[in-house]
């Protein structure tokens, strides 16, 4: 029994190794404030995605659960078990400590705040 | 495979014009044949690079949500991705063995006035059917839709043994 629980968990891990990569479609788009990245992640909770800016480049990644409920018999498969991954490099006015990331319903929203320097700025004039 | 952020509307003033610094009208013609032919295999997830990007979940230009149908003895399952939908956007109808799943994405991008970078998600109306078979019980349907996908769960009726009647077969 113990032996049976320990292969099949290698098995489980060998397989998340082995998933393709998936490039999910996404909107960027950008407002004079802040840049916003959408994402697609069908199928993906909040603890199966990562988030991290490291040098400049924002990555996405994230693993669909494999969970096919009552794990019948396959009679249509559209989508394979696949890993999400995806990198944008940021502009250099990008605002790397308030980024601001939430899943809701499948999808990401990466929300990046320019700088206070990069943003625009309404200068009062005066009267004499 | 990393995105430079340089919006669209900028990248195309920046680009030369095409009679105006392409000498040779030929060549130009032939990037931009390249260009439309990398673009349409693209789309159809045919491009030749490698790794291979694999886009799912689009739905516009008719193309639908994807979906998965599995069964057991007891029921059957189908799994519809719909990133982006709100449980009242969808309409789930169970007409003579047909399965309809209907939707809309609305746009959710609230801002008017953008650039654009990428525009590679799909928003607007979908329909699509789904054929069952035919011994379901459709009032314990159960449908679930959590983190953009949508689990329909339609138990099958129990088995029928009394369709196919045994005729004693007498001797005279």
């Amino acid at each position: 029994m113990m032996t049976e629980a320990v292969a099949n968990k290698d098995v489980e891990v060998k397989r998340t190794e082995e998933l393709p990569v998936c490039v999910p479609p996404a909107d960027v788009y950008e407002t004079p404030e802040k840049y916003v990245i959408l994402m697609d992640l069908p199928g993906v909770s909040k603890s199966d995605l990562e988030v991290n800016v490291e040098e400049g480049v924002l990555t996405v990644s994230a693993v669909r659960s494999l969970d096919t409920g009552s794990a019948g018999r396959v009679l249509l498969e559209e989508w394979e078990p696949c890993r999400y991954e995806r990198s944008f490099n940021l502009a250099s006015d990008c605002d790397t400590e308030k980024i601001e990331a939430t899943l809701r319903q499948g999808v990401l929203t990466v929300t990046i705040p320019k700088t206070e320097a990069a943003r625009p700025k309404r200068i009062e004039v005066k009267a004499e | 495979m990393a995105f430079e952020l340089v919006p669209w509307r900028r990248r195309k003033a920046a680009a030369p014009s095409v009679w105006g610094r392409e000498a040779n009208p030929f060549v130009s013609l032939q990037r931009e044949i390249d260009r439309l032919f990398d673009e349409f295999l693209e789309d159809f997830g045919l491009a030749f690079r490698w790794p291979a990007p694999r886009r799912r979940g689009r739905m516009a230009g008719g193309l639908l949500p994807s979906i998965d149908v599995s069964e057991t003895d007891r029921e059957i399952e189908v799994k519809a991705d719909l990133p982006g939908l709100d449980e009242k956007d969808i309409e789930l109808t169970l007409d003579e063995n047909i399965l309809t799943i209907r939707g809309e994405k609305k746009d959710e991008r609230e801002e008017k006035k953008r650039d654009y970078y990428l525009m590679e998600r799909s928003y607007g109306s979908f329909e699509r059917s789904i054929p069952l078979p035919g011994n379901i019980d459709p009032e314990g349907v159960n449908a679930r839709f959590k983190n953009g996908v949508l689990t329909v769960r339609i138990p099958k009726k129990g088995e029928e043994k009394s369709t196919g009647k045994r005729i004693p077969v007498k001797t005279e």
